[in-house]
C-alpha cells in the first residue's frame, strides 16, 4: 500500500507545482537586490591614494600593479580582474580608503586583456553595460500558499 | 542585412546571403546548447543560474551530455595541463559552429594559482575562447551577462566561422 | 481545357488524399506536434520546477524556440566517426523518424478519416510499434562506439519486457468489442469508455506505452548518467534532430492509440450538428484526448526519476505481463455473466 502512495505522491506534487507562483527573477529585465556582501569590482578613489603601495604588496594573486597616472608621477594601483579572486584585501588594508567595493558584477569582456583595469578605469564609478536593457528592482517576497516569488520594489 | 534602394525605382534589393546568414545567426544565439567541462567550484554557480531563481533556460540554453549535440563549451574552473589535454578534446569533438566561454579567474588565468607548477594559465593557450567571465565564481548575474555578451557577437557573425589556428597541446 | 485542368487540381487538393497526406494525419499535423510539443514540454516541466522555460526567443513565451533549435539544427554540421558504417548511419535516423508515422495510418481519426481502413488496423498499429526498435540498434551498432550499442542492446531488453504486456492488456479491448477494427473497437465505447470497464488493462498498457516510447521513468536506453547520450550519442546536426523527431511521433501515436483504446477515441458530442461538420468534431476531439494525454506523461517525465535495466524487466515480467493475463481472465469473466457490457 505505501508503495501506490510514493508512487501517487510524486505525481501530485508535480501537478499541484504547475499552479504555484514562478520563483524567477527575469535576470535582465528584473534585478533581484544583491546580497550586502556582494563583491564586485573595485573601484578607485584618485584623489584619496596616497601611493604607500600596501594594496600590491597584501595582493595574494599578484593582481595589482602599481603603475603611474598619465600625465603625473603618482603612482596608482592597476587591477587586473582576470586575477583578482576578490578577496578584497586591498580594501580592507587600505589606509586611506582610497580602494572601494561596489556591487558591479558584470564585467564580461571578449578579450582578456580588457580585464586589466588602469587607474584610470579604475577611478569610473561603475556603470550599468549598455547590452542589458535597464532592468526593474525586484525582491524576494513569500507570500501565502502560492509560494515565493519577486516583485518589484515599491509595488508590494 | 543591408537593405539597398536601386535609385530611380521603388524596389529593394537584399542578397539571400544576408537573409540566410541572419536566419541562421538568429537560431544559433537563440539556442546555444552547452556542455560543461567541471573542474572546479564554478559549476556550481552554473547550477545556480540553471535553477528557478536566474533559469539560464530563459535564452534557450539546454543541458545535453554529448559533445556531439552542443554548441558552447563553459570551461568551469581551473584546468591543470593533464586535464587541459581533456578539454581540447572535448573542443574538437563539438561540431561546428562551436563557441567556448571560459568561466572563473581560474580558467582565464589561472589566478589562485598564478605560481603553481600543474596548472595551465589561461584555457585560451589551448583552445579559442569567445567570452571572459571574470569573478571568483562569478555570480549568476555576471555569467547571464557573459551569455548576452556572446550572443551579440553571433548576432554579427558571417555564415562560415573565422579560421582557426590549430593549437597543439603541450605535453 | 483550361476548366478541365483547373477542375482537375482543384478536385486532387480537395481530395481526402491529399489532405490525409498534407494535414491531418499528414505532414502538417506531425510537424505542427513536434514544434508545438517540445516546446510545452520544455515550458511544463520548467513549472514543475517553478521556472519560465524558454521565455526571450520569440517574444511571447518562447513560442519561436523549437523553430530556433530545428533552424539551429540545419545549419549545424555533423561528421560520421572513423570507423562507422556510413550508410547505417545515415539511413538509421532517416528511417527513425519516417516509420512511426506509419502508425498514424491506422488509427481513425473519425468514423471515415482513417488513412487505412482495415479489419485489423489495431495489429498493424502494433507492428509499427515493434518496427521502430530495429532502427536504434542498427544505429548503435552502426557508429561503432561503446555507448551507442549499450544503448541499443538495452532497448531490445526494454522493448522485449514492454511490448508483451502491451499487447496482452489490449486483448482485453479486443474480447469487450469483438474486433480487431479501431472503428469497431471505438464505436463499441458509445455506452462506456473501456478505461471504466478495464481499469487494470488501461494501467498495464499505460506503463508499457511508456517504456515502449521510452520516456521517462524509462527512459533507459539514452540514459543521460550513464550511457553519454544513449544510441544518439554520435549524432550531431540534423541527424539528432530527425531522432528526436522520431521520439516526438512515436509519443503522439502511443498517446492517439490509447485514446482510441481505452478512451473512446473521436466519440464525443457535436455543440453544433448544423454548423460544425461532424469530422471535424471528432478529430477536435481525439486531437483533445490526446493533448491529455500527452500532458500526463510531460508531468510524469516531471515527477519520477529513472529506473535502473534491472527493476524495468522485473516490472515488466514479474508484474505486467500477470496483471494482463489476469486482466484477460477478468474480462473473460465479466463477458460470461454480463454479456450486455460489450459492443459485440
Amino acid at each position: 500500500m505505501s508503495t501506490v502512495k510514493n508512487t501517487i505522491r510524486p505525481l501530485v506534487l508535480a501537478f499541484s507545482h504547475v499552479f504555484r507562483r514562478v520563483f524567477t527573477a527575469k535576470y535582465p529585465y528584473e534585478a533581484p537586490s544583491r546580497p550586502s556582501r556582494c563583491r564586485g569590482r573595485i573601484m578607485l578613489r584618485i584623489e584619496r591614494c596616497i601611493s604607500c603601495g600596501t594594496c600590491e604588496k597584501i595582493c595574494p594573486n599578484i593582481a595589482i600593479k602599481m603603475v603611474k597616472l598619465k600625465g603625473s608621477d603618482k603612482l596608482c594601483p592597476q587591477i587586473d580582474f582576470g586575477r583578482c579572486m576578490f578577496c578584497y584585501f586591498c580594501v580592507s588594508y587600505c589606509p586611506a580608503e582610497a580602494l572601494i567595493g561596489t556591487e558591479l558584477v558584470e564585467i564580461s569582456v571578449y578579450s582578456k586583456e580588457k580585464l586589466i583595469y588602469p587607474p584610470e578605469k579604475l577611478a569610473e564609478e561603475p556603470k550599468w553595460p549598455d547590452l542589458l536593457p535597464k532592468p526593474k528592482r525586484v525582491k524576494l517576497r513569500v507570500v501565502g500558499r502560492r509560494g515565493a516569488g519577486h516583485v518589484e520594489i515599491g509595488r508590494e | 542585412m543591408s537593405l539597398r534602394k536601386i535609385p530611380g525605382g521603388n524596389i529593394i534589393v537584399t542578397s539571400i546571403n544576408e537573409v540566410i546568414q541572419k536566419i541562421a545567426n538568429w537560431s544559433r544565439l537563440s539556442s546555444l546548447w552547452s556542455v560543461h567541462f567541471e573542474t572546479g567550484c564554478c559549476c556550481v554557480e552554473i547550477m545556480g543560474v540553471s535553477c528557478s531563481r536566474y533559469d539560464f533556460e530563459r535564452f534557450g540554453t539546454l543541458p545535453i551530455s554529448s559533445p556531439r549535440q552542443n554548441d558552447l563549451l563553459i570551461i568551469e574552473g581551473v584546468v591543470s595541463k593533464k586535464m587541459a589535454k581533456r578539454a581540447r578534446y572535448i573542443y574538437d569533438q563539438l561540431y561546428d559552429p562551436k563557441y567556448v566561454m571560459a568561466l572563473g579567474n581560474c580558467a582565464i588565468t589561472g589566478a589562485l594559482f598564478w605560481d603553481s607548477y600543474s596548472i595551465v594559465k589561461g584555457i585560451d593557450k589551448v583552445l579559442p575562447v569567445d567570452v571572459y567571465v571574470p569573478g571568483c565564481p562569478p555570480r549568476p548575474e555576471a555569467i547571464i551577462h557573459g551569455f548576452r555578451l556572446l550572443q551579440e557577437k553571433i548576432r554579427r557573425e558571417g555564415l562560415t566561422r573565422r579560421k582557426e589556428k590549430p593549437v597543439v597541446v603541450k605535453r | 481545357m483550361m476548366q478541365q485542368i483547373w477542375d482537375l487540381i482543384l478536385g486532387f487538393l480537395t481530395s481526402k488524399y491529399f489532405l490525409q497526406l498534407f494535414f491531418i494525419p499528414g505532414i502538417a499535423f506531425i510537424g505542427l506536434f513536434t514544434l508545438i510539443v517540445v516546446w510545452f514540454e520544455r515550458k511544463l516541466l520548467a513549472r514543475v520546477m517553478l521556472r519560465y522555460g524558454p521565455l526571450h526567443v520569440g517574444r511571447v513565451a518562447g513560442i519561436l524556440q523549437t523553430l530556433a533549435d530545428t533552424l539551429k539544427l540545419l545549419f549545424k554540421e555533423f561528421i560520421p566517426p572513423r570507423k562507422a558504417y556510413k550508410l547505417g548511419f545515415y539511413l538509421a535516423p532517416v528511417f527513425y523518424a519516417s516509420v512511426p508515422t506509419l502508425a498514424l495510418t491506422a488509427i481513425p481519426f473519425s468514423p471515415t478519416w482513417i488513412v487505412y481502413p482495415s479489419d485489423v488496423g489495431l495489429l498493424i498499429a502494433y507492428a509499427v510499434i515493434a518496427c521502430t526498435p530495429i532502427l536504434p540498434i542498427i544505429a548503435g551498432w552502426a557508429c561503432n562506439n561503446r555507448y551507442t550499442m549499450i544503448g541499443g542492446l538495452r532497448i531490445i531488453f526494454q522493448d522485449v519486457a514492454g511490448e508483451i504486456p502491451l499487447l496482452l492488456s489490449a486483448l482485453g479491448v479486443v474480447m469487450l468489442s469483438g474486433s480487431f477494427n479501431l472503428v469497431n473497437i471505438v464505436n463499441a465505447q458509445s455506452r462506456y469508455w473501456f478505461i471504466l470497464l478495464q481499469p487494470l488493462g488501461a494501467l498495464v498498457f499505460f506503463i508499457s506505452l511508456i517504456a515502449m516510447v521510452e520516456r521517462v521513468p524509462f527512459d533507459i536506453p539514452t540514459a543521460e548518467q550513464e550511457l553519454v547520450f544513449g544510441w544518439r550519442t554520435e549524432y550531431g546536426g540534423i541527424l539528432f534532430g530527425l531522432t528526436m523527431f522520431g521520439e516526438y511521433i512515436s509519443l503522439a501515436a502511443g498517446s492517439l492509440l490509447f485514446s482510441t483504446l481505452y478512451l473512446g477515441g473521436y466519440l464525443g458530442p457535436n455543440p453544433f450538428p448544423g454548423f460544425i461538420p461532424s469530422d471535424f468534431a471528432s478529430m477536435a476531439w481525439i486531437l483533445l484526448k490526446m493533448a491529455v494525454m500527452v500532458t500526463v506523461l510531460i508531468v510524469i517525465r516531471g515527477a519520477y526519476p529513472r529506473l535502473r535495466i534491472d527493476q524495468l524487466l522485473n516490472l515488466g515480467w514479474k508484474w505486467l505481463i500477470p496483471l494482463a493475463m489476469i486482466n484477460t481472465v477478468l474480462t473473460m469473466l465479466m463477458i460470461y455473466f454480463f454479456p450486455w457490457v460489450g459492443g459485440a
